[in-house]
């Protein structure tokens, strides 16, 4: 901190200054830790406390400690088939999602489109609306058109909702490679697609794995779309599985805890693994603008 | 794609832009560089097709359908019935709708704290050693779906819920409330989960932006004996104003027009109306009663909502950039 040039004194009061100011940002970094963390360890606690204590006391801690709600949960919600069909859905349309992304963003950096600023125009539009403004006209077009209780057919509308923000976060990402790279291949002889997948995805990879981690844990999250265009009942994904438990059955509060804990897990475990590239690739986006 | 040497002569790099783009004053002489060039829009409108055509079905259309829709009443049998302005009208009557706007309008300024809140964090800690600890254990919640989080809360803020008990443990007893079912409570409530559910994100992309402030800024301005807050309006503020349009854009654009799966898990919109959202209320209407008229014109309505949002944003945009 202090340099060799500083004047000693200057030094001392600096480091004591740290030293004192620092007792107020810990306070703060400590509340605030405690803020976050607490409605968390409370819902797990009550997630692995025994129904009848907390039927018994539900403001108490006490009770003793169990992991039969998990169980109670996976059964009454049928949260096993539920789990399966957001496995037939989320990857396809996080996959789905990233490819157009992938070649749509490297498609606006760097080669010749038609129409290039309206076009991107276009799909940075599809990033501003809310699906909920649109969500009328796509159920009633999935049952027109048929991919309304289908798995692919939502995927695919996933891949339309989630592809454009991860085309315009890409499209910073290729921007940023130099031209020079790219001339010099064409110069050799390479052709587009070689060029594309042997020079501009490996060198923006790490940017690819933070939209695709992204669009798993967005999509698996996006209960609207999968209450609309999921109706029936033997098709339902776990999030809304999850739900029900809480509101149509109304199973006690420990197991309904538990059952939520369940359906988030998966991401969490996502989140564990891919971390390093979500939280990368948010600097990213938020230093791009 | 092997004959390409010949009908594509190598340009000198120095007079082609990002691959193959011509700069100008380098016209385009041959027949043949010439269909090169259509080859390459060709090739580069393959690359953008998938997605431009992806939006076009599944977001253009809807959007041309739900206001044509919101001009007619509609429950999905037969064919929609051209009604005029009637939808809008009944909206304009209806007191129930007149709660959701006005529920919209409140939720608005949880936009302030959504965006102070994480900025103080991050400043507050940045300089601590175990900083990055600190902003690892914040942004762990905000992976939760949003509905999880609604469930979160409705534990945490039920009658007998914790919030409660700590408070009366802490003689505030006073203070303990039904925070869930007490008109206008409940949406502090919802600007309070969000406020939780968003926080680890915000810190995260101030701290990013903080790191790029030279630390001798800083400690000049201590010696000469800044006080803190000093510090955060002249120094964190200017150079963070930035990452903060950024947050403020985002929240705008993923929560305030959004609420919808954080409302669902917490409580279902209610009590009555007093907790549904415009988009909410496109749920309620649209899909769960079928009226998809009705539901369609609130869905137009949530899009002007947005455009006013965005529009008063660049508005702010453009004053600040011509008067300073």
């Amino acid at each position: 901190m202090a340099s060799a040039s500083m004047p000693l004194s200057t030094a001392v009061a600096l480091k004591a200054y740290g030293r004192k100011s620092a007792v107020g940002p810990r306070t703060v970094a400590v509340v605030a830790v405690v803020a976050v963390l607490f409605p968390l360890a409370w819902v797990i606690r009550v997630a692995v406390r025994p129904t009848e204590a907390y039927v018994r006391n539900p403001n108490g801690i006490g009770g003793g400690f169990t992991l039969g709600n998990f169980a109670s949960a996976w059964r009454q919600g049928l949260l096993g088939p539920a789990l399966l069909h957001t496995l037939y859905t989320v990857p396809l349309g996080a996959v789905l999602a990233t490819l157009v992304a992938a070649f749509a963003g490297y498609g606006f950096a760097k080669l010749r489109v038609p129409f290039r600023r309206f076009l991107l125009g276009f799909v940075i539009l599809a990033i501003a609306i809310p699906i909920p403004s649109i969500i009328i006209p796509l159920f009633n077009e999935g049952l027109d058109i048929g991919y309304t209780n289908n798995y692919i057919g939502l995927s695919i509308v996933c891949a339309a909702l989630y592809g454009s923000w991860g085309t315009f976060f890409l499209y910073g990402q290729y921007k940023g490679l130099p031209d020079a790279l790219i001339d010099s291949a064409h110069m050799d002889g390479a052709h587009e697609l070689g060029i594309f997948f042997r020079i501009a995805v490996p060198l923006v990879a790490p940017s690819i794995a933070t939209v695709l981690a992204l669009n798993v844990i967005l999509q698996w999250s996006n209960i609207l779309l999968q209450l609309v265009l999921l109706p029936t009942s033997t098709k339902q994904t776990i999030m809304v599985s999850v739900s029900a438990l809480g509101g149509q059955y109304t199973a006690a509060t420990p197991i309904v805890a538990a059952g939520y804990l369940e359906a988030a897990a998966p991401l969490l475990l996502i989140y564990a693994l891919s971390q390093r590239f979500i939280r990368r690739g948010m600097f990213a986006g938020a230093l791009n603008e | 794609m092997t004959v390409r040497q010949a009908d594509y002569p190598p340009t000198p790099a120095s007079k082609v832009g990002s691959s193959g783009r011509r700069l100008l004053g380098t016209p385009a002489k041959t027949k043949g560089r010439r269909s090169a060039q259509r080859k390459l829009a060709l090739q580069g409108l393959l690359f953008v097709a998938p997605m431009v055509a992806l939006v076009a079905a599944f977001v253009v259309v809807p959007l041309v359908r739900v206001i044509q829709l919101s001009f007619t009443a509609w429950t999905g049998l037969g064919t929609p019935q051209p009604v005029g302005l009637a939808n809008y009208r009944y909206l304009y009557s209806w007191s129930s709708f007149r709660t959701v706007l006005v529920n919209n309008a409140i939720l608005l300024s949880g936009l302030v704290l959504w965006v102070l809140l994480p900025f103080l964090l991050a400043t507050v800690i940045y300089k601590l050693r175990r900083a990055a600890l600190v902003r690892t254990i914040i942004f762990t919640p905000t992976i939760l779906p949003p509905i999880v989080v609604g469930e979160v809360f409705s534990i945490m803020l039920a009658h007998s819920g914790p919030l409660n008990i700590v408070l009366r443990h802490l003689g505030l007893g006073v203070v303990a409330r039904d925070w869930l079912t007490t008109p206008y409570l409940v949406l502090l409530s919802v600007i309070w989960m969000i406020s939780w559910a968003t926080f680890g994100v915000g810190v995260q992309f101030f701290s990013a932006a903080l790191v790029a402030i030279p630390s001798s800024y800083i400690e000049a301005a201590q010696i000469d004996g800044a006080r803190w807050a000093q510090i955060v309006w002249n120094i964190y503020r200017p150079v963070l104003r930035p990452v903060m349009q950024f947050w403020f854009l985002v929240l705008t654009i993923s929560t305030v027009t959004y609420f919808f799966p954080w409302i669902f898990g917490l409580t279902q919109g209610g009590p009555g109306y007093e907790s549904t959202t415009l988009d909410y209320m496109v749920y309620l209407t649209g899909i769960t009663n079928g009226e998809y008229g009705l539901g369609s014109a609130i869905s137009v309505i949530l899009l002007l909502f947005l455009l006013v949002l965005l529009l008063i944003y660049e508005g702010g945009r453009r004053i600040r950039r011509a008067y300073g």
